[in-house]
Formats: structure tokens, C-alpha cells, sequence
């Protein structure tokens, strides 16, 4: 009969062990990722383009609520300090998207105001257009980035 | 003949040619059916199923896919009348399955002596051996059946034939500690110092088993204490990496290091260390080697590790060094988050940025093992504590802005799990940044590939049974 097995063996032995852990640690990693992020990676062969496209969508994720209706909304050409503007509006939709030049880093601020204090939710990235051969039956230019989150964030 | 004849008289020929044809078959399946019959009955030990069987014709010597026969599986099983009954009838004592496990190496493996008795009495050789070379007098000396053994070689089993790794009779006794059988395998002649393909001597099997009986009959007997491996190890290297204290102390006793042969004491000592045996190292110096005192590297490691707690994560590797005299381990390691965490970076008064910070780590870190249970196999477990200094630094997503790079002391403690060359290790750890949304207070998981500094130092005499 085999002996009884401790709560210490039974945790640390290897095959359960590994089995168990990469459970754990698989749950903390989706845990970890705060940040929004809209695509997994690979292509998707439905959102091909046959030719290089010269502006694609940028897409930005902001807090719409009743305290915060209208959300005014700035993209920069490079880092934010540059003051190169893109663009600039107000959206009352989430997410904003607009159509911008691809192959560009981007940064976008999303303002708040709570009690009197300015919070600028701060995001960004490079949006690039990429080329895939073989993932799909024909030449494929998809995007790549392009995503940001400037959700109010306590 | 005439030719009006031809046609019926062929006719009438292919017709009996098809009955019997047929009936050929069908006496086949039959007999076919018959054979497994008596297999099955064999096997279950059903004395009148066999005995009605081979009356109505079942072939005595008919074999199962891999080979055995139904005698065979009589023998195997102790069914010592099935036994004679498929000999009377003409059973063929010597065949052999596909693996050389045949009737009489079948009897003797699960120790039935009165089958064995008659067998070799109806003529099977007592010194067949199986597919590996191992003959029934091994298989005897294996198992500790003194009774077989002495029967064995009664009969002419010859104690100095060797299997296909050179071991002997003696060799298998010596490993397996059957300490009765060995002064009745030198009475009958057996060789005391045959060494197997390896180098191994039954005195070194012994010493390595921790089997001290068994190495004080061998010794007494005249065998040779000092013997080395292909390998380089000898009888007190292999005591002392298999963690035996009193076949060390008994060794140590009986002059061992006085042999002019014998390593160094200072190779002892180092080894004792190596293999993860302190407890031994300690009764080597109580007798009088040197103690080594300067720090002494046992394995190198490369590992995976993490570190995370609900708000936050990051992964990264290291490279380290276990070091075995004072129980430390030493490591480099490099961590980064692989998404990004919120921070609030104040601009002024009444304007504050919320922005995705992004961070790496890396730095070295000194701990110490405190052994709970430890294995000669390398299977420990333990409490491990320590701490690290470490350097971070990070940066922002969208702003050219970067947090301010920090030195910083990261305390440590786990719980940790040896399988020979793998360690796995979970505990805590304090990391604090100036980050004041994220806890300094984190899990921690590593899982180290070890390798160990010298290979050789652990080779080991094995044997396995069936």
C-alpha cells in the first residue's frame, strides 16, 4: 500500500508541481497585465491589405462616465514633451478612434479633472504597417501597435 | 485410361481435395484453440484442465507470442504437479522465450525451490542464463534466497560466471546486502574481487550500498579494500557519497587511508562536501582529516525566476554558483516586467501625468541553505534566506521622462526543492521602488538547472532486476 504522501511532497513533486505552479502562474500573468491591449499576436488574415497603407486607424481607449462626459483627447507625433500635435479634439466615445500616417510613434494624453487637479492619462507607441508573406494565402500588410490606453487610472 | 473417365474422375479428385483441405483447416483452429487452452489452464494452475487438455491433443511445447510455453508459466507460478505432468508428456525444458527467462530461471526468479529441485532433476542446466546473461544462481543471490542458492550449487551452478555487465554472483549478493549468501558462494568457489565492466568489485557495491555486514564478510574473507572504477571512485568515496556514516566510520577504521593507493584525505573531505553529505564531513575530520574551510564550489546553475504579487509582475533568468562548504548560493539575475504597471508622475501642484511604467532589475544575491532533509540521490529540501542588492530602472510609455534608478537591498527567504540536477524555489521577497502604488512585498518562484562541478565524483554501481 503505498505510504501516505505530505502535504510538502505532494506540492513539491515534480510533475504535480509544475502543473500546479504554471497554473498559478499563468493566472498572476493575466493578473499582471493592467494595461488594455486589443490584439493578440499573429495576423489576421481578414484585415489584410494587397498594398501598403499610408494612414490606418489609431485607436485609444479613454473613461467615458458621468463625471466625465467629455473627454478631450491630444495625439503627438513622438513623445509628448516634442508638443508636435497630430491632433486634438474632444470624443464622448470610447474608444476614439481616427485615422493617422502609419509607421510613426505616437503619444496621446486624455485629460481628466477631479477636485481641481489635472490628470493627464499618458500613453504610447509605435504604429506601424507590417508585411507578412506566409501567414496568409496572398501578401499581407497589416497593422501593428496602434493601441492605446488613457483610461483614468486612480 | 480412357478419355470418357477424365472428367468425373477429376471431378471426384477436386472435390476430396477441398474436404480435406478444409479439414485441414478446420484441425488447425482447433488445435490452435487446444494450445491457447493449455496456456490459459497453465497459467491459472487448472491441474485437471492441463491433464484434459494434453489427452485431447494440445501440444505441450505450443508458446504464447513472446515465446512461453505453458510449462514455463507452471514454473513461474509454482505448480509443481502441472510441472511434471508437462514433462511426463514431453515438455521441452530447455526452450526460451524471446527474453531467456526460461522454466527453470522462471522457478528460481519467484523463489520456488522444489520446482527448481525437479527441474534440474529432469535436466534443465542450471547455469542457463537469460537475455542479459544473468543466471538463476544471480537471480538467487539477488533476491537473498539462500535456500536456491545452496540448492544451486548443490547442483553445479558455477558462482564465478558474470552476466552481460560483468557481474558476478557475489556481485549481486554484495549490492542487494544479502550478507548469509556470501561465505556460502566463497566456500563454493566463487572469485572475491571480480570486477564488472566498470570496474566495480562486490566489496565496492557493498561500501557504496552502506551493506557493512556484507563488506566486513568480503574484507574478512581476503577481498582487496581498495579498488578503483573506470571512473576513478573507490569503496570509501562510494560510502561517503551514498551518505553512509558507520560503513565510513567502519572503513576508516579498517586503515583505508593507510592503503598507499588511497586518494588524498583532502579528496575525501572535498568529496563529502560535494555530494551534499556535511554530517560525513564532520566524521571525517572527528578521525582526523583536515577540514576544509575555504569556500568550495559545488554545481553552477542557470534558471527562470519570477517575482510577483495581484499588482504586479516581472520574469527574468539567472546564473549562479552553489556553493557547498558554507551551504551559500550566489547568483546574478536579471528580472523585467514584461507589460506595463500605472505610476503617477506629479508635474506640478494642480497637474499630475498617469503614465505605463515599464521596469527592469538586476543585480546579485547571496543566500544560505538550511537543509531539512537531504538524499544521497540529490533529492533535498530546505529553508533558504537571504538578500540581494539590486538596480533598477524603468521607463515611460509616450514621454521621454524615466523613474530614477535605485539601488536597492532586496531580503529574501524560500522554501526550496532539489531533484538531483533541478531546483525549485518559492518564497518571499521585498523589493521597493518609488513606485508607491506597487507593494514591495512579492512571491517569488525560480526554478535552476544545476550542474554539478565535477561529474564523475558521482558515478554509482548499478543493478537492475527485472
Amino acid at each position: 500500500m503505498p505510504g501516505k504522501r505530505s502535504l510538502f511532497s505532494s506540492v513539491f513533486h515534480p510533475a504535480a508541481a509544475c502543473l500546479k505552479w504554471a497554473t498559478v502562474l499563468f493566472v498572476v500573468v493575466l493578473w499582471g497585465c493592467e494595461r488594455d491591449t486589443a490584439y493578440l499576436p499573429g495576423v489576421d488574415c481578414e484585415k489584410c491589405y494587397q498594398e501598403k497603407p499610408e494612414w490606418g486607424p489609431l485607436e485609444i481607449r479613454v473613461t467615458v462616465s458621468e463625471a466625465y462626459p467629455f473627454v478631450p483627447v491630444t495625439i503627438y507625433k513622438g513623445n509628448i514633451e516634442n508638443n508636435d500635435v497630430e491632433y486634438q479634439d474632444t470624443t464622448w466615445q470610447d474608444p476614439y478612434i481616427i485615422d493617422v500616417p502609419v509607421d510613426r510613434y505616437y503619444s496621446v494624453t486624455a485629460q481628466y479633472q477631479k477636485d481641481g487637479h489635472i490628470l493627464y492619462s499618458v500613453d504610447g507607441g509605435k504604429f506601424r504597417v507590417r508585411k507578412s508573406e506566409s501567414a496568409c494565402d496572398e501578401p499581407c500588410y497589416y497593422f501593428s501597435g496602434g493601441f492605446f490606453d488613457a483610461r483614468y487610472r486612480e | 485410361m480412357e478419355r470418357r473417365f477424365a472428367f468425373p474422375v477429376l471431378l471426384v479428385l477436386t472435390v476430396v481435395f477441398r474436404i480435406s483441405a478444409q479439414n485441414a483447416d478446420s484441425l488447425r483452429i482447433l488445435q490452435d484453440e487446444l494450445d491457447f487452452k493449455l496456456l490459459l489452464a497453465a497459467e491459472a494452475g487448472d491441474s485437471a484442465g492441463v491433464v484434459h487438455l494434453t489427452e485431447r491433443g494440445a501440444d505441450v511445447n505450443a508458446s504464447s507470442i513472446d515465446g512461453v510455453t505453458p510449462v514455463m508459466y507452471a514454473a513461474s507460478k509454482g505448480y509443481l504437479n502441472i510441472v511434471i505432468h508437462l514433462l511426463d508428456r514431453g515438455a521441452d525444458i530447455s526452450a526460451q522465450p524471446w527474453n531467456g527467462i526460461g522454466v527453470l530461471m522462471g522457478a528460481v526468479m519467484n523463489g520456488y525451490v522444489f520446482i527448481a529441485d525437479t527441474l534440474i532433476n529432469r535436466g534443465a542446466n542450471v547455469n542457463d542464463s537469460d537475455l542479459l546473461g544473468r543466471t538463476p544462481l544471480m537471480v538467487a543471490c539477488a533476491d537473498g534466497n539462500w535456500l536456491m542458492a545452496d540448492m544451486l550449487l548443490y547442483y553445479g551452478a558455477d558462482p564465478s560466471q558474470r552476466d552481460e555487465a560483468g557481474n558476478s554472483a557475489l556481485m549481486y549478493a554484495s549490492w542487494f546486502g544479502h550478507s548469509e549468501i556470501i561465505p556460502l558462494l566463497l566456500e563454493h568457489g566463487a572469485p572475491i574481487d571480480p570486477q564488472d565492466m566498470d570496474g566495480f568489485t562486490p566489496f565496492m557495491a557493498a561500501s557504496q550500498q552502506g551493506h557493512q555486514k556484507a563488506a566486513e564478510l568480503l574484507l574478512e574473507a581476503g577481498a582487496e579494500m581498495y579498488h578503483q572504477c573506470n571512473e576513478g571512485m573507490d569503496a570509501l568515496k562510494l560510502a561517503i557519497n551514498g551518505g553512509h556514516r558507520e560503513m565510513t566510520v567502519y572503513l576508516l577504521q579498517q586503515g583505508y587511508l593507510n592503503h598507499p593507493e588511497a586518494g588524498s584525505p583532502r579528496e575525501y573531505a572535498r568529496l563529502a562536501l560535494i555530494s551534499g553529505q556535511p554530517a560525513i564531513a564532520r566524521i571525517l575530520k572527528e578521525h582526523g582529516l583536515p577540514g576544509i574551510n575555504r569556500p568550495l564550489i559545488g554545481s553552477f546553475g542557470a534558471g527562470l525566476i519570477t517575482s510577483f504579487h495581484s499588482g504586479d509582475f516581472l520574469m527574468g533568468g539567472s546564473f549562479g554558483l552553489q556553493e557547498v562548504r558554507y551551504g551559500t548560493t550566489f547568483q546574478i539575475r536579471y528580472m523585467t516586467r514584461p507589460w506595463v504597471r500605472t505610476r503617477h508622475v506629479p508635474v506640478n501642484d494642480t497637474t499630475t501625468w498617469v503614465v505605463w511604467e515599464k521596469r527592469s532589475r538586476t543585480g546579485l544575491s547571496l543566500a544560505k541553505k538550511f537543509m531539512i532533509h537531504r538524499s544521497y540521490r540529490g533529492n533535498h529540501w530546505g529553508v533558504l534566506a537571504g538578500a540581494g542588492v539590486e538596480y533598477t530602472w524603468g521607463r515611460y510609455r509616450g514621454t521621454g521622462r524615466k523613474p530614477a534608478g535605485e539601488m536597492n537591498l532586496v531580503p529574501a527567504a524560500a522554501l526550496f526543492r532539489s531533484w538531483r540536477f533541478i531546483t525549485f524555489q518559492m518564497g518571499y521577497e521585498y523589493f521597493r521602488t518609488d513606485n508607491e502604488l506597487i507593494s514591495p512585498h512579492y512571491l517569488h518562484f525560480a526554478l535552476n538547472l544545476d550542474i554539478k562541478q565535477n561529474c564523475k565524483s558521482h558515478a554509482r554501481k548499478k543493478i537492475t532486476l527485472f
